[in-house]
C-alpha cells in the first residue's frame, strides 16, 4: 500500500497533486473532469474583498510552450463568493483552499474573519503576487514592508491551513517567505506567473491593454525548478512547488528538489483530467521505484532531509 | 476523447472541411464547440471550433487555416487521431421560427451557423470579400442571399446593406466583429439578435476566464461557457 498522503498544515492531501488557482476554475468546473478521491485538492480563483471585472481583452496569448495571461483577477467579490460559489464545494471530497488576494490588510482581515463562519474551507492561499493588477506588474509582493506588514497578524484570525503565494519576479519573495514562516503560515507556494509581454507587430502597441502578462506553462518549468531549490533552502515549512508541470517525472522533480506538493496550472487547462491522471501515475511510479511514502522523496535531492 | 479524421475536404482560400469518427457517443446541442488538440508534442492549447454538423458518432468542423496550431490539425492524414473535449458551451435552447428568422456570416463566421441553417428553408445572408466561399456554398448545396465587398458573385457591398430585404424579428450572425457591431446599430432594438462569439479560447470549460468578451455595461461574459450564442445587443464591439 503506497502512502501518497502530505500534510500541510491540518491539511492532509490524498494526493501531492493540487490544481492550481487561476485555472481551477471555483472548484466544481475542475471536480467535472477529476477523481476527487484521488487528487491532492485546488486552489480557487482569486477572491477578493469587492467586486473585480478583470482586464480588457485579450486576456490570453499562446507564446512557445507557454502562455500569456492578463485576467486581472475577475470575480464578483468576497460576498458573491459566499453566497454563489461557497455552496458548491461543501460536498467535494478533496482539500479546497480559497485563494485570495487582498490589497490592504484591513482586507485581508475583513475575508478571512467572514470566511471563518463558513464551513467547506480546508485554508486559504493568499495571493500577493498577482502580476495583472498594474502595467507595471508591480504588487504588494514587490514591497518587503508592505508583505510584512500583511502577513504578520494573520496567523491569530484562523486555525486553518494557511498558505502565502509568492511571486518570482521579485528578489523580496525570499525574505518574505522567511517572515511568513515565522508569523506561522503552513506553507509557501511558489511560484506565480512570471512578468512577460508581447507586441503586437501589426499594430505596434502592446497585445495586452495592461502592457505586462503572467507568463506560465512548461516555458517556465527549468527556472521555477530552480526558484524552488532556492526557496527550499530558505524557509522549512513546505513548499508548493508550481511552474510549468506538466508530467509525472515534472511533479518528481520539484518534489525531489523541494516540494512538498505541487500545483498544476496551464497544463490544466489542455488535459483537464491531468491531476487525476498524474495521482495515478505517482502511484505506479512508487510502486515501480519501491517508494512506501511519497513524502520521502521531498527534497531527497542533496540527501537532506526536510 | 479520441477523435478519427474520416474526411477532409480543402478548397480555396485556406478553408478545410473535417469529418471525424468519435470513440464515444455525442449529444451536441445546436450553438455548442468543439476543442481540439494540435497534433505534436510540443506544448500548445487546444483550438476551439464551430461543429458545422453532427451526428451519434461523428461531427464535421469548416477550419479556417490563420496560423501553426490550425495548419497542423488541417494536415492530418484519413485515419490520423487527436484528443478533443465535445461538446462544450452552452446549447441554444430558443426556439427557432425559420419563416421570422435572418441568418447571417460574414467569411468563416459561416461555420458558426449551419448547423443551425441545416435542413430548414432559412433565409440566408453571407457576405465575404470577393466569392472565395463560393465552392464551399457549392459544396455544401447552400444557395444563401451572396454578397461580396466586390461583387463578383453576388450583391455588390456589405451583408448589412442588404438586411432590410427580408422580414424577420430574430437574426442570428456569426462573423467579424464589425459586421455584428453593423448588426447591433443597424436593426431596431426590439429584433431580438444572437451573436456567435469568438474570441482566443484557453480551456473552453470555464476554469480560466480568458475568453472574456465585455458587455455594454462593462461586465464580462466567457464565451466558452455563456457563450458561445450571445445576446448581440449586449456585446461592446469597440
Amino acid at each position: 500500500m503506497i502512502d501518497q498522503k502530505i500534510k500541510i498544515g491540518q491539511t492532509v492531501l490524498k494526493s501531492p497533486i493540487i490544481g492550481a488557482s487561476g485555472c481551477s476554475g471555483w472548484g466544481p468546473e475542475l471536480i467535472e473532469y477529476n477523481k476527487q478521491d484521488i487528487i491532492g485538492g485546488f486552489v480557487t480563483k482569486s477572491v477578493t474583498l469587492n467586486e473585480k471585472i478583470g482586464n480588457d481583452s485579450p486576456r490570453i496569448k499562446e507564446v512557445s510552450s507557454g502562455l500569456l495571461n492578463s485576467i486581472g483577477l475577475e470575480n464578483g467579490g468576497l460576498d458573491y463568493f459566499i453566497e454563489n460559489k461557497l455552496p458548491l464545494l461543501k460536498d467535494i471530497d478533496c482539500a479546497k483552499f480559497i485563494n485570495l488576494a487582498p490589497f490592504t490588510n484591513e482586507e485581508i482581515h475583513i475575508m478571512i474573519n467572514k470566511l471563518e463562519k463558513e464551513t467547506g474551507i480546508d485554508g486559504y492561499e493568499i495571493n500577493i503576487s498577482c502580476p495583472n493588477i498594474r502595467k507595471d506588474g508591480f504588487n504588494i509582493n514587490s514591497n518587503v514592508k508592505k508583505s510584512v506588514n500583511l502577513v504578520k497578524d494573520i496567523r491569530k484570525l484562523t486555525k486553518r491551513t494557511l498558505m502565502l503565494k509568492l511571486s518570482p519576479a521579485f528578489n523580496e519573495s525570499f525574505e518574505i517567505a522567511s517572515i511568513a514562516e515565522k508569523e506561522g503560515f503552513d506553507g509557501i507556494t511558489f511560484t506565480n506567473t512570471y512578468l512577460g509581454t508581447a507586441v503586437n507587430i501589426d499594430t505596434g502597441k502592446f497585445v495586452f491593454k495592461n502592457k505586462v502578462a503572467g507568463l506560465s506553462g512548461p516555458a517556465i518549468k527549468p527556472i521555477s525548478l530552480w526558484n524552488v531549490y532556492k526557496m527550499a533552502n530558505t524557509v522549512k515549512i513546505p513548499i508548493i512547488g508550481v511552474g510549468g508541470i506538466r508530467t509525472i517525472e515534472d511533479v518528481i522533480e520539484f518534489m525531489m528538489i523541494g516540494a512538498s506538493a505541487v500545483q498544476i496550472g496551464t497544463a490544466l487547462l489542455v488535459e483537464p483530467t491531468i491531476l487525476t491522471d498524474i495521482s495515478i501515475k505517482l502511484k505506479e511510479y512508487c510502486k515501480e521505484n519501491h517508494i512506501e511514502k511519497i513524502r520521502d522523496i521531498i527534497s531527497t535531492i542533496n540527501g537532506e532531509e526536510k | 476523447m479520441k477523435i478519427k479524421l474520416k474526411n477532409s475536404k480543402q478548397f480555396t482560400n485556406n478553408t478545410v472541411y473535417m469529418m471525424f469518427e468519435t470513440e464515444k457517443m455525442i449529444d451536441v446541442k445546436l450553438g455548442q464547440f468543439v476543442n481540439i488538440s494540435i497534433p505534436g508534442d510540443e506544448f500548445t492549447l487546444r483550438r476551439p471550433f464551430s461543429i458545422v454538423s453532427a451526428g451519434k458518432n461523428k461531427f464535421s468542423v469548416l477550419i479556417k487555416v490563420i496560423g501553426n496550431g490550425t495548419q497542423k490539425i488541417t494536415n492530418m492524414k484519413i485515419g490520423e487521431s487527436i484528443d478533443a473535449l465535445i461538446p462544450l458551451g452552452q446549447p441554444f435552447d430558443k426556439t427557432i421560427d425559420y419563416k421570422k428568422t435572418l441568418f447571417i456570416a460574414g467569411g468563416i463566421g459561416i461555420a458558426g451557423i449551419l448547423r443551425f441553417i441545416e435542413n430548414q428553408n432559412a433565409q440566408f445572408l453571407f457576405g465575404d470579400i470577393n466569392g472565395e466561399y463560393k465552392d464551399i456554398m457549392d459544396y455544401l448545396k447552400i444557395e444563401p442571399t451572396y454578397i461580396n465587398e466586390s461583387g463578383k458573385t453576388g450583391k455588390k457591398g456589405f451583408v448589412t446593406d442588404y438586411i432590410n430585404d427580408f422580414e424577420f424579428n430574430t437574426i442570428i450572425a456569426c462573423g467579424p466583429k464589425g459586421m455584428l457591431k453593423s448588426i447591433k446599430e443597424k436593426t431596431d432594438k426590439h429584433i431580438d439578435f444572437y451573436a456567435i462569439c469568438e474570441e482566443i479560447i484557453a480551456c473552453g470549460l470555464g476554469l480560466c476566464g480568458g475568453c472574456a468578451i465585455k458587455y455594454d455595461d462593462g461586465s464580462f461574459g466567457k464565451v466558452c461557457v455563456d457563450g458561445p450564442v450571445l445576446n448581440g445587443r449586449r456585446i461592446n464591439y469597440d
